[in-house]
């Protein structure tokens, strides 16, 4: 299961949001980084200081008990600020208008019609799956190519409710509701775990999330509490 | 000086050298601690399904490593060459408070004594994670007895610090050489000073959020807890404080960088100006960016666009210096000796990690990195990395300075090397589990992490044990190494122009700047007037160790330990004890002699006494404390508009009376003050006793007034009472404190007339009181009147 750098962006929507939104920034980050960081080894290599080529009285020299002088051009200087600005602003349009999409539910005020919204619910130390029929389990089972919202809040300390690999993540915290989404594209199985320290039960508040097709989640949805071997069963039948 | 084994120098010394020894040793002590912790965790992470570790322990030991290694060891190592070097390279004999620097450095002491006591608790210590995070760091969710002590650990460690930037503000303001300009000054110390400032505004946040989590704790009060914004209120205290301190574990070594850069390159600092305005704009924004660790709390999203663009825009200012760094050492004449490599090593991970940090100002990309071991790898990058190879660079620069000896070259270029490799090893697989979360003690097989945390935890065993290089080469060329020059390197501020190791009084006439000329007048034998050793004071040690028992007295009272209230009780007393020997130095004016006589450049700061200079200093960073208190009392009764608010509880009638009468006792010492001034003895103490009396008469009222309130039924579990409670009884001590130099300045004018720097004393007294007046306005417009 481990990948990496890998692209999640078939995953889910909101994968692919954040992939394109990273492919971005990582090749910024190479090209300025491999620059800067070939500047600090080549200059020193360059300059090294050799006997005899080294002029210990020359004008702009560090000296005992001398204050040293000012150094360096304005525009140079002025050059460095400027596109180092471009860049991060770049780098925050890019941002922002990935997180118009990703935060489109909070930033519009409205759940779509046809969303599944699943109340979320961390204790210590496990989740709760809460659907809109009322059937609970601590596995989750979403659709797929259906938009899939957590309404995730806590009934004891802090959490932080993930599903690391479709990217979605949200903090789980007593007394308020947060809201993430995802459209997940493909069937699959993911792990669903805490990404905030919430006591001794910690690393163990771990579970998965099955995309499934429409098929199999209507009939285990509709079948109100069918076991997860059953839909399992069922979805291996449909597929056969 | 008194030899250097000598146990009455180390425990009675307020020389800022030997204070800064003190600092040095204590920081690397809580390393090899906070380091060990590391190690342990490392080990169980080893590999997947490991049982080296419970839960619980690696919980203890990833939350105390977490605060050690921040709190009690980047911090101090820097403001251990600080303390040795910030005063000599300004051109001064010592700090404006010599014993308030011996001060803060028991308070730090002793804070982390506390915080490792806590380990002996029966029941276990902090096991919340060093962010500390509401509501699993209250009593209902973590009742380990040892987490108190943590937490009076860290409030020791905030009055620590509130009093060392007090000193260092003042140190630097007022007792520059004559002629030095605040821009001419060394990197360092202009970084220290940026440093101090940011200590000011940030830690007052941290400590009002303690207050309340020791109320939370020990007195049932439920505001952590409360459903209703309880944990977001303390992500906003702690976040407030938490990124700044960022930086003020980050630019002491920067700053030592930026020292090391231009000596080892022969060059000057390239546009060295715009350096120290990017490190002010960064200092300006670190308080404008800490919700971008709030991504996913799901605070307003405008709040947090706002955070995610001055995150972007925190780089550039980083970006900027680190360029610039860069470019000084073209067309130098570059020596790679060990405080260069570990400078211009410094500057290589603070590239990844400053890289790295762009990332995370993007809410979209928190959605994969927050709690993961990619934040992890990113901040040890900027803390470890670059704060630490920084300030172990600045160690082997300032070496033969303290100790007038060399060490040995090729062991040094080897600690960088392997230390080097090992850092890398260590942390750069952590940007490669970008899934993996934090803080868990193990993880599952099919997870695949393992080989990445192999590899780590190998890195983490060649970085950790690759310091015991620096410790066998410092510990045997300090006594046996070749005896170094006045100045290997041929630096050019103050320290090198100065003996190996410096004299107590540091120079042997007056440091005058004139120009770009650093000099050293001789004055007519002035300089040599002082009595040597008479700096010694013992009252900063018990003034420090007194709390310390009684607080852990306390914990162990709570606890359920046995010596618990025994111990309370001697805290308390050696308390006083302290407060009064303190005191009757003054009294006695025992330091008199030791005040600098030469002339300072004290831009813009003409003619303001130190005294007032440093309570001003205080009093700002004092007023975000009490902002922060009531800040709370209003997020919470706005997140719960059920909460009473301030005419349902309180009389309005009371409030304002205490308030005049507050008012009006801040005017009597007000008063006295202007007498003093004046010499008028029988008015300043008239201005006194109003004062007293009418401070008395202000915590009588107060005192009824919240009587009143719990009688009619409200508690503490109420948190609008709760946090309102919190910011009156803050109050009441603080001015019990007030109390204190009052008395004291009654019974000596009384004694001995007024005489030295009394006005000063008191004018800086009064505006103690004139402070708490206002504050006794905000706390009725607050709790009263809203």
């Amino acid at each position: 299961m481990f990948h990496y750098p890998f692209d999640p962006s078939s995953l889910a929507e909101t994968a692919r949001i954040w992939w394109n939104l990273y492919g971005y920034y990582l090749l910024l980050a190479i090209v300025i980084g491999t620059a800067v960081m070939t500047l600090l080894v080549a200059i020193p290599l360059a300059y090294r200081y050799k006997p005899g080529s080294h002029n210990p009285n020359a004008k702009d020299e560090i000296k005992p008990g001398e204050i040293p002088s000012e150094r360096g051009r304005t525009a140079g200087v002025l050059l460095i600020a400027v596109l180092l600005l471009g860049v991060f602003f770049g780098l925050l349009t890019q941002s922002l208008e990935a997180t118009k999409e990703f935060k489109k539910i909070e930033l519009n005020g409205e759940i779509p019609d046809d969303a599944l919204v699943i109340q979320v619910i961390g204790f210590q130390w496990g989740w709760t799956f809460r659907y809109p029929n009322g059937v609970e389990t601590d596995v989750l089972i979403i659709p797929v190519n259906r938009m899939v919202v957590f309404n995730v809040t806590s009934e004891d300390v802090f959490h932080a409710f993930s599903i690391q690999d479709l990217r979605v993540k949200i903090d789980a915290i007593p007394g308020k509701y947060n809201i993430a989404w995802t459209k997940a594209y493909q069937p699959g199985i993911y792990r669903v775990q805490c990404y905030e320290l919430c006591g001794v039960g910690h690393a163990e508040m771990i579970t998965k999330v099955m995309v499934v097709t429409e098929d199999v989640f209507d009939f285990w949805y509709n079948s109100q509490g069918a076991t997860l071997e059953e839909a399992m069963e069922e979805a291996a039948h449909t597929e056969g | 000086m008194a030899e250097t084994s000598s146990l009455k120098r180390w425990l009675m010394t307020t020389n800022h050298k030997d204070v800064g020894i003190l600092y040095l040793v204590t920081s690397l002590y809580f390393f090899i601690v906070a380091g060990s912790l590391a190690l342990l965790m490392r080990l169980q992470l080893a590999v997947p399904e490991n049982n080296f570790l419970t839960a619980a322990n690696y919980n203890a030991a990833v939350t105390n490593h977490g605060l050690l290694m921040v709190f009690w060891f980047l911090s101090p190592l820097g403001f251990a060459f600080a303390n040795y070097f910030v005063p000599i390279q300004i051109g001064a004999k010592d700090m404006a408070f010599p014993r308030l620097n011996a001060l803060s450095y028991w308070l730090l002491l002793f804070g982390g004594l506390l915080v490792l006591a806590g380990f002996f608790m029966p029941g276990g210590t902090a096991d919340f994670g060093w962010t500390v995070y509401a509501p699993l760091n209250t009593d209902e969710f973590t009742p380990n007895p040892g987490a108190n002590l943590v937490a009076f650990g860290l409030l020791m460690l905030v009055a620590s610090v509130t009093v060392g930037t007090v000193n260092f503000v003042t140190t630097i303001a007022l007792l520059r050489a004559k002629g030095y300009r605040y821009t001419q000054l060394p990197m360092f110390t202009i970084g220290i000073l940026i440093t101090v400032l940011l200590m000011l505004w940030a830690f007052p946040s941290l400590q009002a959020g303690l207050v309340i989590l020791g109320a939370d704790r020990l007195l049932d009060a439920q505001v952590f807890s409360a459903p209703e914004g309880g944990a977001i209120l303390w992500d906003h205290l702690f976040w407030f404080f938490g990124h700044p301190e960022v930086y003020i574990v980050l630019i002491p070594a920067l700053g030592a960088v930026l020292d090391i850069i231009p000596v080892f390159s022969r060059k000057p600092l390239y546009a060295r100006k715009t350096i120290i305005i990017s490190l002010i704009v960064a200092g300006i924004l670190s308080y404008m960016v800490y919700a971008h660790h709030m991504f996913m709390t799901g605070v307003p999203t405008f709040y947090l666009e706002i955070h995610s663009l001055t995150t972007e825009a925190i780089s550039v200012p980083f970006g900027v210096i680190t360029i610039l760094a860069i470019a000084t050492m073209i067309g130098g004449a570059i020596r790679l000796s060990t405080p260069m490599l570990f400078a211009l090593g410094s500057i290589a991970v603070f590239i990844i990690g400053g890289i790295t940090g762009v990332f995370n100002s993007s809410m979209v990309l928190d959605t994969a990195n927050r709690g993961t071991y990619w934040i992890v790898g990113h901040f040890h990058y900027v803390m470890v990395g670059a704060a630490l190879f920084g300030l172990f660079g600045a160690f082997y620069y300032w070496f033969p300075k303290m100790t007038g000896r060399m060490y040995n070259e090729s062991l040094g270029r080897l600690h960088f090397i392997i230390s080097f490799i090992g850092f890398n090893l260590l942390y750069f697989p952590m940007f490669l589990l970008i899934d993996m979360p934090r803080r868990v003690f193990t993880y599952p097989e099919w997870t695949g992490w393992g080989p990445l945390n192999f590899i780590a935890s190998v890195g983490a065993f060649i970085f950790g044990l690759s310091h015991l290089i620096m410790f066998a080469n410092f510990l045997y060329s300090m006594k046996k190494g070749p005896l170094a020059d006045n100045n290997p390197w041929g630096s050019w501020t103050y320290e090198w122009l100065i003996d190996s190791p410096p004299s107590e009084f540091n120079f042997d006439g007056i440091p005058i700047v004139s120009g770009n000329k650093l000099s050293i007048a001789m004055a007519n034998g002035a300089s040599h007037s002082h009595h040597e050793g008479d700096h010694y004071s013992i009252w900063p040690f018990a003034i420090s160790a007194g709390p310390f028992l009684a607080l852990l007295g306390l914990g162990m009272m709570v606890a359920g330990v046995s010596g618990g209230v025994p111990l309370l009780a001697l805290g308390v007393i050696v308390s006083l004890v302290a407060v009064i020997g303190w005191a009757r130095e003054d009294y006695k004016e025992k330091f008199h002699d030791l005040e600098p006589l030469e002339v300072k450049e004290t831009w813009p700061f003409q003619g303001i006494s130190k005294y007032k200079l440093g309570m001003w200093v205080f009093l700002f960073g004092d007023a975000v404390f009490f902002a922060g208190l009531l800040g709370s009392n209003f997020f919470v009764r706005a997140n719960n508009p059920l909460l009473p608010s301030g005419p349902e509880v309180k009389n309005l009638i009371v409030g304002a009376l205490s308030t005049i009468v507050m008012i009006m006792a801040a005017l009597g010492v007000y008063i006295a003050a202007k007498a003093a001034r004046l010499g008028n003895s029988r008015m300043a103490l008239q201005g006194l006793g109003m004062g007293l009396v009418l401070g008395i008469s202000f915590v009588i009222i107060s005192a009824l007034d919240w009587i009143q309130t719990f009688s009619q039924g409200f508690t503490l579990e109420n948190p609008a009472i709760a946090t309102g409670f919190i910011a009156v009884f803050s109050h009441l001590l603080h001015l019990g404190a007030g109390f204190i130099p009052l008395i004291y300045f009654m019974i000596k004018i009384a004694a001995k007339g007024i005489r030295g720097a009394m006005p000063d004393a008191m004018d800086a007294l009064s505006l103690y009181w004139s402070f708490l007046a206002l504050v006794s306005i905000g706390i009725y417009a607050v709790l009263y009147l809203f």
